[in-house]
């Protein structure tokens, strides 16, 4: 049964051994792990019994987990090119605060199948989001909805709906239309 | 001249989408969004307070939920597919609320107590009371024996313009979160002492004036008089507590006005 917890501690433990003996690309796995188990877990919570509201909080929360250790592995493994070893590394600890945070909800829901605080998961989710988005960690919309292979008549007809609805919800419709 | 952003003037301007080959945008855009960018010059005259964030926020949630359960699922790789599209969408205009916050007003302290006084106290009683008599459609009683859509629709059209007064017309009671943003807006405009013209940027009818429809859902005859609007609610709501309800584009032709004629 696998950890976040545990598994950003190692990933922390793996920057700072990094920072102080440079880096080595082949002893990336504890960021493979991570990436992983947050791809299964993303199914595996779409595949619950859980009401949607819940099973989007978590979904949004592994899915944020698992874009942002992705492009860190990215930048980890460039970084030496670039000439931007402490930087990308010093940047990586960061991230890690704040996935170090979302990571014990997670676990409790994925292992032990418990909910608490949806509000705070939802919250530290966009935390996540915003600073991995300000920081450079995070994929831009063409390559993500590239990536899921989601279709330009998707996105359009997702989001005519959602203005509907959003209108049904500020009752900004006219009642006749 | 102080603009209080309601919510949804806030989250008309936060539904959008641009691609290469397309643009997808909330209905009130273009006029949300055209106050915004008035704002973003002159952040000084924009309130956007807690309320109206965390009200803008879980307006977009209920609406992603809502959008989804309409969404059918052929298998969970359709699912994970949508999915992860309302996640990139919904951190897309979430993105661009926040932006509009961040740059396009300030927020003042509002004193939580005094204002949910107002609101109990003051503003829901004297709402109560004027929508008694108000409608939401003016109907028209066209006796049944008169046969024929087109015939009917005629006669209504008759009747509507001939009537001597035509009734206040205003969507019913607003919901507690609308009467805690005009407890808002009535606080801030007394905390200027009425020195500052308080408006109230807004697409929800219970803040504008509201467009005078005739019929109802019933009469299988529905439509809504060209250029008439009634503003009786807001205008009474305007003098008993200060501000003006309006939509966004008009509040920015007022502002650039107001801003032209002091410089």
């Amino acid at each position: 049964m696998f950890s976040y917890v545990e598994g950003f501690e190692s990933i922390q433990k793996m920057l700072r051994d990094f920072l102080e003996n440079g880096i080595d690309i082949s002893k990336l796995d504890p960021l493979d792990r991570v990436i992983e188990s947050a791809k299964i877990d993303q199914i595996k919570i779409l595949n619950s019994y859980q009401p949607l509201l819940v099973q989007r909080a978590f979904f949004g929360a592994t899915r944020n987990i698992n874009n942002v250790v992705e492009v860190m592995k990215e930048r980890i493994k460039i970084a030496r090119e670039i000439h931007e070893n402490p930087k990308t590394l010093e940047l990586s600890l960061e991230i890690v605060e704040q996935l170090s945070a979302i990571a014990p909800y997670i676990d409790d829901f994925v292992n032990k199948d418990r909910i608490k605080e949806i509000e705070r998961v939802n919250e530290l989710s966009r935390i996540l989001y915003r600073k991995a988005s300000y920081l450079g960690f995070y994929r831009d919309i063409e390559s993500q909805l590239k990536d899921a292979r989601i279709t330009n008549d998707e996105v359009k007809a997702f989001v005519e709906k959602l203005s509907e609805n959003i209108g049904l919800e500020v009752e900004t419709l006219d009642e006749s239309s | 001249m102080k603009i209080v952003v309601e919510t949804s003037a806030l989250i008309g301007a936060s539904i959008f989408w641009k691609s290469e080959n397309y643009v997808i945008k909330d209905t009130h855009f273009d006029k949300c969004n055209s106050l915004f960018d008035f704002l973003q010059s002159h952040p000084e005259l924009g309130i956007i307070s807690k309320t109206v964030e965390n009200e803008a926020k879980g307006v977009l949630d209920k609406a992603v939920i809502r959008t989804i359960h309409q969404t059918y699922f052929s298998d969970i790789e359709d699912k994970i597919r949508i999915m992860t599209l309302q996640h990139i969408i919904t951190n897309h205009c979430l993105d661009r609320l926040e932006k509009f916050i961040e740059e396009c007003s300030t927020r003042l302290p509002i004193n939580i107590n005094e204002r949910d006084k107002i609101k109990k106290e003051e503003i829901e009683p004297f709402l109560l009371e004027l929508v008694m008599r108000t409608v939401r459609y003016i109907q028209p009683h066209i006796p049944a024996f008169i046969k024929g859509q087109e015939f009917r629709e005629e006669l209504a059209d008759i009747i509507v313009k001939s009537l001597p007064a035509k009734g206040i017309v205003y969507k019913g009671m607003p919901a507690d979160r609308d009467l805690t943003i005009m407890a808002e807006a009535t606080l801030i405009y007394r905390k200027h002492e009425g020195k500052e013209k308080v408006y109230v940027a807004s697409m929800d009818n219970h803040f504008i004036p509201n467009k005078v429809q005739v019929g109802s859902y019933l009469s299988g005859h529905m439509k809504f008089l060209p250029d008439t609007l009634d503003s009786t609610v807001r205008d009474r709501l305007a003098e008993k507590f200060g501000f003006i309800g309006d939509d966004p584009l008009e509040i920015r032709r007022i502002a650039e006005k107001e801003i032209g004629e002091k410089s």
